[in-house]
């Protein structure tokens, strides 16, 4: 089996911006939409012993992914060859319901079209030999973002979770056991997103 | 989150549809208002067919929904086929009648389209359990959306009644609308409770409890005894429970927030 999704090192992550202006200049993301947010976590604490950290939120790629089950016309769907979740907008009827059930909020209504939309790990620059990075990954100036084959070990992404395995993290799973995971050392900030 | 009020009038229409059948289904067995069993239907088919167009204009691409051929499983697709099956069963019980056909026929089908009325004001709200949303993940929504339709229901089949001055049947079924309304006073607590909603004094304890349920309990218990004002108590048990559906409904969409705000796109 395959698994794309993203791994984002939080520990690498200054907050700039670079991979939603990225993602939204590649897709075409209108002003105030986003398929990809760079949120600020914190800052918490007590002075002097504050922190905080930048959490980067996009579609969580899950694996049993509630947007693909409540869709009535499947147009929130699992790809057959890649496994990766995407919206056929031309089947896309918005109702919303996908929206509702995604538990992250990470899903784009988009107003000019009328549909749904969200992060497609730039599938689209894909080519018949595999993946291509997305532009987020590309663009990120602190070698942040990673996408590969969870299930593949030599993936940059397996590796990269491979590297820090005391720092893995997930937004909290309510059953759709998300894939996309974010690396946050103990030293820098105490993850505070969920568990 | 935003009330979406498509949907909050599809629910209420066709749930109050469904139930409005019930009591023509009903009928069939007790010999109490069937005289009004055709207008009731009627009332009921347009009722459902309203609620139906309701939930439409939610739609930015309607003509798409013919997709839900290919993705039956989904509850939207569900409802939409729950709609289709409980008209087709009342627009049959209509030509039965119409027909003057045998009386086991009719009852068979009444039967039928009452059970699918009851289950389909139910799948309205079970389209709603989402692990995504904390408070509306759990069965007690789906079953306040089934109850809230069905004193609305019952009340206003009992005021179609009244208006046609059978009050003898209006007394008989007093006494299903007070344990309807107590039903729907049960479940509403466990509702509240449970979502936390309860906080909201004037809608949750005002209109869901006292005007959706108390109204309707206190007129179907007069009513019993009180038959010349039927027509005044089941129109306040209408109200009451129009209101108390509405707001129950509005109170499920503004407390549906979800485990993360990160898009806001919802709002």
């Amino acid at each position: 089996m395959t698994r794309y999704a993203l791994v984002v090192d939080l520990d690498r992550c200054i907050g700039c911006q670079a991979c939603e202006v990225a993602c939204k200049n590649e897709n075409g993301v209108a002003l105030g939409e986003h398929w990809n947010k760079v949120m600020k976590v914190g800052p918490t604490g007590e002075y002097p012993k504050l922190e905080q950290y930048y959490l980067p939120v996009m579609c969580q790629q899950c694996k049993d992914a509630p947007c693909v089950h409540v869709c009535p016309t499947g147009a929130s769907y699992r790809d057959p060859d890649t496994d990766v979740v995407l919206v056929d907008k031309e089947k896309c009827i918005g109702c919303k319901y996908c929206m509702m059930a995604c538990p992250y909020d990470v899903r784009n209504w988009n107003r000019e079209e009328k549909v749904v939309e969200k992060c497609t790990l730039c599938s689209q620059r894909w080519t018949a030999d595999g993946p291509v990075d997305p532009l987020c990954v590309t663009v990120c100036c602190g070698s942040a973002r990673f996408l590969g084959d969870l299930d593949d070990p030599n993936s940059d992404a397996s590796k990269a979770l491979a590297a820090k395995p005391q720092s893995v993290h997930r937004l909290t799973d309510v059953g759709n056991q998300p894939g996309t995971a974010y690396l946050l050392s103990d030293k820098y900030a105490t993850w505070k997103s969920g568990e | 989150m935003e009330i979406q009020w498509s949907l909050v009038l599809f629910t209420v229409l066709a749930g109050a549809g469904s139930w409005m059948f019930v009591g023509a289904a009903v009928s069939e067995f007790t010999n109490r208002g069937k005289e009004a069993s055709f207008l009731t239907s009627i009332i009921a088919i347009v009722l459902i067919i309203a609620g139906g167009l309701c939930s439409v204009t939610h739609l930015s691409h309607p003509t798409r929904m013919l997709g839900a051929i290919s993705h039956p499983t989904s509850g939207i697709a569900i409802e939409a086929f729950m709609l289709g099956f409980t008209c087709l069963a009342i627009i049959v019980y209509l030509v039965l009648l119409k027909r003057s056909s045998s009386d086991k026929a009719r009852k068979v089908v009444a039967v039928v389209g009452a059970v699918l009325g009851i289950a389909f004001s139910f799948l309205m709200g079970e389209s709603y359990m989402m692990a995504a949303r904390a408070n509306w993940n759990s069965v007690v929504v789906p079953l306040e959306y089934a109850v809230t339709s069905m004193v609305l229901g019952v009340s206003l089949y009992l005021l179609l009644l009244a208006c046609r001055k059978e009050k003898e049947a209006v007394a008989f079924y007093g006494l299903p609308l007070a344990v309807a309304g107590a039903i729907s006073l049960i479940v509403g607590l466990v509702y509240g409770f449970f979502s936390g909603v309860t906080a909201e004094a004037m809608q949750f304890w005002g209109c869901v409890v006292v005007l959706g349920t108390i109204v309707p309990i206190v007129c179907g218990a007069v009513s019993m005894k009180k038959a010349d004002a039927a027509v005044a108590l089941m129109l306040c048990s209408s109200v009451g429970a129009l209101v108390g559906s509405v707001v129950f409904r509005m109170l499920m969409w503004t407390s549906g927030t979800g485990m993360y705000v990160f898009f806001n796109a919802l709002s």
